[in-house]
């Protein structure tokens, strides 16, 4: 349990800690505006009407396509090397728990290189889907907009959003595989032919596990994007800081928990005992 | 040799960059598809402006509003839709009154449909791409002068005289010059006869066809300007220029199919079935235009507001649109009537065009607007339907009677219309005037600043529309920067008296064609004449200002040291070891940039207290120098935002080192959606 606990830690920790590394180019490129010589900082950024904000947009402007594309770069690099906590994670969680912390981290690691490859296949294919139906969808939309567009508008959210189940399904189907690879000391090919047939299996177990998951994630970012609404940073007061700062890594910390509680899920649903049932 | 496992984790990164740019691609086509495109407009500062003028002036009582004006010229029209060939057969009755000092040897009528003719109108080969339209029409548009008669003058079709109006522009047929047989002395009237027949194109800006949606704008023969002097403002018509016309009196007879819904200038005073067609009879007084439209699927829907009966026609899916629409006019009317003077006409039709024939969308004809935006439009966030309501609804003052000419000086109907839309949203809407949602409010204010900061000196903003390299340059000087000047002019001045000053323009020049001249010269008599100094640098002269804090520098005072020759004799006196209990400060603020422009600073000590001076803002820097107890950490320039006019807001302040107030909520803000996005990106 308790290796349980510091897996789910260590991977709030590095997920927060990774979102700081993405952040930090924009952070600096946001304090080069000479916003910070404002006796208020940036909370002129968060004052209502936006006129700062809008100025420091307008000032940073010819450096946002650069800015996101170094951000995409270095966002996925950070996502491949969080393969490293969910590997730890999923071996905290599996039926053959480690005993010791080198244990825990040396079962881990050899199985970050086919972890990488499944989230690699998943990323691809997740993208392939994404564009396919983002490309039929557009032109779904051109054949039936007319005098009103509000059904080829729809049409076209509609296929977007199957292009976002798509993308889930594709989410759980690499945590399936995941687990096998853990669980079973599987190669990627092999782990995900496991993932296919644990979906296959029993796809009512899989939506139910990776759909709970996903809701109690979501109400999390909710609730979380409702209070900091209400605790208003554009206000004067440095505790609204920190208190947004403290329920943020709530946030996070609940969808770590949301992640560990599906992935041991996933995890019994790839055993051998299950598929023999 | 790499290991098995190695490949794998080669082969994930492989593939996960791949996926990176599949994701890229998707994004590209979504946007589009979705109507991203960029929003207009900006912040309203909440903080009140005390004027800085010592001695204002008393704001004067606003003028009555004048009666309906004598017509100059007037139109009588038959005109016959054909639905099916978007054609407008039409008979056109016109009475015109020499209003100028001199005698007539010619005529000038405006053929604006032949724009849409050939790629060598002045309007096709001028800038279109970066034009007010993003197309020039699936099908060619055009009008046919088929004969014009004036029996007082002299029997026989006049219209075989004619000749082109723009010698500079000799394959433009949009600018017609017609001789006369005989002079028409000051005062003296004709009338004239004409049958004319008329193609329109598909949409194109503000006239044309869609399937069976018809707009039907610039569509008859109409004559130019009359100026006192006798010449006629006359002009090619170009794509980034509007129009120019006298006040008359408008009675229109439109033959359409009997399933036609139809809208237009003025009141309708008849509706006769005649078989499988109708015939609409809609009279308009003391207008300088008039235009129609006809679509069997219009829905529509009614409103009295501030005694105007309101008519709204919309396509079948856009019923959310047309509660926004109303609340819209619920607002802008009766401030419109109440700043700029009472809304003269019975009747006010808007309309929205179907989702093809978008581009007929946002545009102003008297008591006709068209407004627009997609059926999601009210649940967007974005105040779309909102703005181009307001922002058209307005030109009913700045247009339709405050008559100026929008090609020579585009920016005292656009500009004005833009301040007025501005802040008539600020006011309606607060600071998520321009989109709220998201946990974001940005105001249409600061929007229209960031826009007009970018071109600022581009080239003058009361250059004639032709001009303008661009429509995207014309679109930030004519429109944002010149709403720019006059807010700042208002947050400098005071709202109050500024917009004191703006109705009682609108109120001397109601049903006038005033000049940029009359402009300035009546917000000068409101506001000072620094305020018309600036205003002209600002119009004219590409005037800008950019304020900015250097040299900021704080010392602790101590008694001074040195060699002293006193009365008494020479006395050294030692620097004391330990530093003196008060601070000096001194910053150096200057004034980049033709415009004066009078601002506060404020000088801020570590313990966030503030001590405000006044710069009246002439000469090009102003030293600043203070002693207190405590340390300035701060100097802000203009620190209500009142001169938004400011090329650059982030150099109005400057901290000693170690004061730097951080961006802790940017850092926290962006690493929690960092965390966030890498779900996206990971596992």
């Amino acid at each position: 349990m308790k290796h349980r606990v510091l897996a789910v830690g260590l991977d709030f920790a590095l997920r927060a800690g990774a979102g700081l590394v993405l952040a930090s180019p924009l952070v600096a490129a946001v304090a080069s505006t000479g916003i910070t010589r404002f006796p208020e900082g940036d909370r002129l950024l968060f004052e209502p009407g936006g006129l700062m904000l809008v100025e420091v947009a307008r000032t940073l402007w010819s450096a946002v396509v650069p800015l996101i594309q170094a951000e995409l770069v270095m966002g996925l690099v950070l996502a491949l090397g969080l393969v490293v906590p969910y590997a730890v994670l999923l071996v905290a969680l599996s039926r053959r728990e480690p005993r010791t912390l080198s244990d825990l981290f040396g079962t881990a690691m050899t199985r970050v290189p086919p972890l990488v490859a499944l989230q690699g296949l998943t990323l691809l294919a997740q993208s392939a889907a994404l564009l396919a139906l983002a490309t039929f969808a557009a032109g779904l939309r051109e054949a039936l907009v007319g005098a009103t567009s509000r059904r080829a508008d729809l049409a076209f959210v509609a296929v977007l959003a199957l292009g976002g189940l798509v993308v889930l399904g594709l989410g759980a189907l690499r945590d399936l595989s995941s687990a096998a690879c853990v669980e079973e000391t599987l190669g990627s090919p092999a782990a995900l032919r496991r993932g296919v047939a644990a979906l296959l299996r029993a796809p009512g177990a899989v939506l139910s596990g990776f759909g709970a998951a996903l809701v109690a994630a979501s109400a999390c970012v909710g609730v979380g994007a409702l209070l900091t609404g209400a605790l208003d940073v554009g206000r004067p007061g440095a505790f609204r800081v920190a208190l947004v700062l403290v329920l943020h890594l709530a946030v996070l910390l609940g969808r770590s928990v949301c992640r560990a509680l599906w992935l041991q899920r996933a995890l019994g649903l790839v055993e051998p005992k299950a598929a023999a049932d | 040799m790499a290991s098995p496992a190695w490949r794998e984790a080669a082969f994930g990164v492989v593939a996960s960059t791949l996926g990176l740019g599949l994701l890229r691609s998707s994004a590209a086509l979504v946007g589009p598809a979705l109507g991203a495109e960029p929003i207009p407009a900006a912040a309203a500062n909440p903080n009140p402006n005390p004027n800085p003028n010592p001695n204002p002036s008393p704001t004067p009582p606003p003028l009555p509003d004048r009666a309906l004006p004598a017509p100059v010229v007037s139109y009588t029209i038959e005109a016959r839709l054909d639905a099916a060939e978007h054609r407008v057969e039409g008979k056109e009755h016109i009475a015109f009154r020499n209003a100028s000092s001199a005698p007539l040897h010619e005529l000038y009528f405006h053929l604006y449909l032949n724009a849409f003719k050939n790629e060598k109108s002045a309007f096709l080969h001028s800038p279109f791409g970066g034009g007010r339209s993003s197309a020039h029409g699936d099908s060619w548009g055009y009008i046919d002068v088929k004969h014009c008669t004036a029996p007082e003058l002299a029997p026989g079709d006049l219209w075989k005289g004619r000749a082109n109006g723009s010698p500079s522009e000799p394959d433009d047929e949009t600018d017609v010059r017609l001789p006369l047989p005989r002079a028409l002395e000051p005062g003296q009237s004709v009338t004239l006869e004409l049958e004319f027949s008329a193609k329109l194109p598909t949409v194109v800006l503000r006239t044309g066809y869609e399937d069976d949606f018809h707009l039907v704008g610039q569509w008859f023969p109409k004559l130019a300007k009359l100026s006192a002097d006798g010449t006629f403002a006359h002009f090619p018509f170009h794509a980034q220029a509007e129009f120019y016309a006298d006040f008359g009196d408008y009675d229109v007879t439109l033959d359409v199919p009997a399933a036609a819904v139809v809208g237009a200038t003025g009141e309708r005073v008849a509706s006769e079935p005649h078989g499988e067609r109708r015939h609409d009879r809609y009279v308009a007084r003391g207008v300088h235009d008039f235009a129609w439209t006809a679509w069997p699927r219009f829905r529509e829907r009614t409103a009295r507001i501030d005694g105007v009966a309101v008519r709204v026609l919309y396509p079948p899916d856009q019923d959310a649109s047309v509660d926004v629409t109303l609340a819209a006019l619920e607002k802008g009317l009766p401030r419109g009537s109440a700043l700029y003077g009472r809304y003269p006409y019975p009747t006010l039709t808007v309309v929205h065009p179907p989702e093809r024939a978008g581009e007929a969308g946002g545009m102003e004809y008297p008591t006709l607007i068209t407004t627009g935006g997609p059926w999601y439009a009210p649940w967007s966030g974005a105040r779309a339907i909102e703005s181009v309501t307001i922002h058209e609804l307005l030109h009913q003052w700045f247009y339709g009677l405050v008559a100026t000419n929008e090609e020579r000086s585009p920016f005292l109907d656009e500009g004005l219309t833009s301040y007025a839309e501005l802040r008539t949203l600020d006011v309606g809407w607060g600071p998520g005037s321009a989109f709220h949602g998201f946990g974001l409010e940005l105001s249409a204010t600061s929007l229209g600043r960031a826009f007009a900061a970018e071109r600022a000196e581009d080239l003058p903003v009361s250059s004639p529309a032709a001009d303008f390299p661009s429509f995207r340059v014309l679109g930030a000087l004519v429109y944002s920067r010149t709403a720019t000047i006059l807010e700042t002019l208002a947050r400098v001045y005071g709202r109050e008296r500024f917009e004191a000053a703006l109705g009682a323009y609108a109120r001397r020049y109601r049903f006038e064609h005033p000049t940029p001249q009359d402009f300035t010269a009546a917000m000068g008599a409101g506001l000072g004449d620094d305020a018309r100094r600036t205003l002209v640098e600002a119009l004219d002269a590409r005037g800008r200002v950019n304020f900015v804090v250097h040299e900021l520098a704080s010392t602790q005072v101590r008694p001074p040291a040195g060699i002293f020759d006193r009365a008494d004799g020479r006395e050294t006196v030692a620097a004391p070891s330990a530093p003196g209990t008060r601070h000096r400060g001194r910053a150096v603020v200057y004034r980049h940039g033709s415009l004066e422009l009078p601002v506060s600073i404020d000088l801020v000590d570590r313990r966030g207290n503030r001590r405000r001076e006044q710069w009246d803002g002439h000469g090009p820097f102003h030293v600043l120098e203070w002693e207190s107890t405590e340390a300035p950490a701060y100097v802000v320039v203009d620190p209500e935002h009142r001169v938004t006019l400011d090329d650059n807001l982030l150099d109005n302040a400057a901290s000693i080192p170690g004061a730097s107030a951080g961006t802790p909520r940017v850092l926290e803000r962006a690493t929690y959606f960092g965390a966030l996005a890498l779900s996206v990106l990971g596992p």
